[in-house]
């Protein structure tokens, strides 16, 4: 194939994806101009690479992972200037050890859920933003983009008994916080 | 195997239900516990809204027509391809391993596909939980595109629609009569997904097909067709032996008796069933199933 056509090629295979791209890019770097660049820096790669994408196989989970590994590099070189705060592994049950820690939650996950439904979007939005990076991308990818905890575990490069766990924490805490808000907003009980 | 399902348990993999990522088993014995305890079912709907709300909030940003423009504009200027490999090469090497192999499950794909007549939506949820690996993660990558546009709404009328046409001769409507025939039946769906276009002759139009993925069941390759019958969405898939999850499937259809309109036949393994989405047709056997002795090579 000529490189004009493996250029129309990708172009043709990313067209489909670039909004879901670029709100995952949005969701991970916070704002337009670096979504932007970020999504750009993808393409770029994709198509650089593109010799290396195996027909048949899923597009859109390929695509992503270079997104994700952009996203990273760009994270370690902010990071050489500015250290990043870690992330906490052990806040809720690990699901794929068979905790029973989802029962103990439950309680207060219906109250969450009745906060997603009557949430403004702003504040879903406001939540979502304040999960930590790898749960943001878990949730983005699985709620948002549809992708199967399989490829999923490959973009992320774990197991995925850990993007289970991840979601599950991930959806917890996204409810927390939506309740939290309703709450300020003095539309739900405490 | 237990198949009872308790509360606890049933939250634990709430989530996954809810994402189609539960294995066979579990999502049987899942919608057994749901026809049986009001108050899960009742969170797991609220749960269903609450994503579904999530992912409408979540998927109606856009990229906006300057940034579309400006990305694609460079991709435009961008030179060829290089032949190194990327950062994410780690993802490709299975695919490129078992190229030969997708080569020949894809011709399949490719020969149902061309019969396709409308876009296909997300289908039933029968991979299990951690993918073994080589080929079988292939095997599902390489219909995952296929399988992510399937769309079931399937009835029990459609299962009695196809299989009336399967029969070849009942007419569509009349009561179904295939699993008291479970030879000629287990012979038409084995015909079906050696070789659909074949078949669709005999089918004279009643069944629709819309396409065909592999699942993958403990470890085991399963071809599936994916059918419109009488304006149902129906799943046919064939099981090759038992299978340690579904090992009693056959013997004792009492493990999915949870599912609605259970229906089993006394003398083969021919067992259908239905839940709120779809409409499953298992054949318990097929040792000598063309495709599955394709895909089973591969490994």
């Amino acid at each position: 194939m000529r490189p004009t056509d493996r250029r129309d090629e990708f172009q043709r295979l990313i067209l489909p994806v670039l909004d879901a791209l670029f709100r995952t890019a949005r969701r991970l770097t916070g704002d337009h101009r670096h979504a932007e660049d970020l999504v750009s820096e993808t393409c770029l790669r994709g198509l650089r690479f593109f010799d290396r994408f195996a027909p048949g196989t899923r597009f859109k989970a390929w695509i992503f992972q270079i997104l994700r590994n952009t996203f990273i590099s760009e994270v370690r070189r902010r990071a050489r200037e500015e250290p990043l705060a870690p992330v906490d592994p052990a806040v809720l049950p690990d699901l794929s050890a068979g905790s029973d820690g989802a029962a103990a939650v439950d309680g207060r996950s219906a109250r969450g859920r009745a906060a997603i439904l009557d949430a403004v979007d702003d504040d879903i939005r406001r939540a979502l933003d304040s999960l930590p990076e790898d749960h943001r991308m878990i949730v983005m990818l699985s709620v948002f983009e549809g992708l199967k905890y399989r490829e999923i575990a490959e973009i992320m490069d774990c197991p995925i008994g850990t993007v289970m766990s991840r979601l599950f924490r991930a959806r917890r805490a996204l409810q927390d916080l939506l309740l939290e808000y309703a709450r300020a907003r003095g539309i739900a009980a405490g | 195997m237990d198949p009872m399902m308790d509360c606890t348990e049933f939250r634990l993999w709430r989530g996954p239900f809810l994402d189609d990522e539960v294995e066979m088993e579990r999502m049987l014995r899942m919608i057994g516990h749901l026809e049986n305890c009001p108050s899960c079912a009742a969170d797991t709907e609220a749960e269903r809204m609450a994503a579904a709300r999530l992912r409408e909030i979540g998927t109606a940003e856009e990229c906006p027509a300057g940034a579309r423009s400006r990305i694609l504009a460079s991709l435009a200027g961008a030179g060829a391809p290089s032949a190194a490999l990327p950062e994410s090469g780690r993802f490709l090497r299975p695919a490129l391993r078992f190229a030969p192999w997708a080569a020949a499950a894809a011709a399949i794909v490719v020969t149902v596909l061309t019969l396709r007549h409308q876009p296909v939506e997300p289908a039933t949820p029968a991979s299990c939980a951690e993918p073994h690996g080589s080929a079988v993660t292939t095997a599902v990558a390489l219909h995952e595109e296929l399988a992510k546009s399937m769309a079931f709404e399937g009835g029990a009328a459609g299962a009695e629609t196809l299989l009336a046409a399967l029969r070849d001769g009942a007419a569509p409507g009349q009561p179904c009569r295939a699993l008291q025939c479970p030879d000629e039946t287990i012979a038409l769906v084995r015909q079906v997904l050696d070789d659909p276009e074949a078949a669709l002759p005999r089918l004279a139009g009643r069944v629709r097909i819309l396409g065909m993925r592999t699942l993958e069941v403990c470890g085991q390759l399963v071809p599936q067709v994916l059918c419109d019958a009488g304006g149902a969405r129906v799943s046919l898939f064939v099981m090759k032996g038992t299978c340690c999850r579904l090992r009693n499937l056959g013997a004792s259809p009492s493990e999915i008796a949870g599912h609605r309109g259970t229906r089993e036949c006394p003398r083969c393994r021919v067992v259908a069933w239905q839940d709120d989405r779809h409409v499953f047709i298992m054949v318990g056997c097929s040792g000598t199933h063309e495709a599955n002795r394709i895909l089973a090579g591969a490994d």
